[in-house]
């Protein structure tokens, strides 16, 4: 049986190289099918090695990912909320909303509101990593 | 007084000079060794060659400094930033040479931010002031 710390020693760069593709192509779609193809794997072994390598699902980690620099943009000063949602991939404020409250326990707008080094600790801290 | 010099640190001279000349469009000014493989190098705009040179400060190593770059890049905090002309469109061209933008350019109000990784350990942003 392939444990999972198998599979994180034989898979490390192919992961490594999918996060960095998650990185360049953030804005763009990013399902598991496409994921797993840049991994070159079948979507049931890309989701178990990606899975056991960094802690949370690929669709996990695009989301939060993506939630992250969304709270980046908010502390830096960002003006435009709806802008900020779409470009995390959400079609409308209230889904963003939602979900950035989920993530970090605060609105974009509270959250807009904190101080740069409020705002980091919680990023950072709400990121869990 | 005025201001002449600022530094970025970085970690590999060659790596950076071609990062920061090749792919962000500024020019060589100086190229001094100083000993012990050490050099002074420096590099500035082309539409301000005679303007403030920005040194490639070879600190990285640095256990304050790799300590700092590490925590900056964490948070996700730009080490310095440059203005620009045109965001849109210098985004668009550092993308195409394979940049990775940590931040594509973003309405802040009084100006337009992105912020990319230099590959020497810095995030740097870019901005342009709007409505000038």
């Amino acid at each position: 049986m392939v444990t999972d710390l198998q599979l994180i020693e034989e898979h490390a760069e192919t992961i490594e190289d999918v996060m960095l593709y998650i990185r360049v192509h953030i804005h763009e779609p990013l399902n598991r099918e496409v994921l797993a193809q840049v991994a070159g794997f079948s979507v049931p072994h890309f989701h178990r090695v990606f899975t056991a390598q960094v802690g949370e699902s690929a669709v996990g980690y695009v989301r939060r990912l993506r939630l992250e620099r969304a709270g980046r943009k908010l502390r830096m000063g960002a003006v435009d909320i709806t802008e900020v949602a779409r470009a995390a991939g959400y079609e409308s404020h209230a889904a963003f909303s939602k979900a950035f409250k989920q993530q970090y326990g605060l609105s974009p707008s509270e959250f807009r509101q904190l101080g740069c080094s409020k705002a980091t600790q919680l990023l950072t801290k709400g990121s869990g990593k | 007084m005025k201001i002449k010099l600022t530094s970025v640190s970085i970690d590999d001279y060659d790596k950076a000079l071609k990062f920061y000349t090749e792919v962000m469009g500024f020019l060589p000014k100086r190229d001094i060794p100083l000993g012990e493989g050490a050099r002074w190098i420096t590099v500035v705009s082309p539409e301000d060659p005679n303007g403030t040179e920005l040194l490639l400060e070879p600190n990285a190593g640095y256990p304050a400094m790799k300590a700092l770059k590490e925590s900056l890049v964490k948070d996700g905090i730009p080490f310095t930033a440059f203005e620009v002309n045109d965001i849109q469109g210098e985004y668009e061209r550092m993308k195409s040479l394979g940049v990775e933008f940590t931040m594509e350019p973003t309405n802040m109000g009084m100006t337009t931010a992105a912020v990319f990784d230099d590959t020497c350990g810095n995030l740097i942003q870019i901005y342009q002031i709007m409505g000038e």
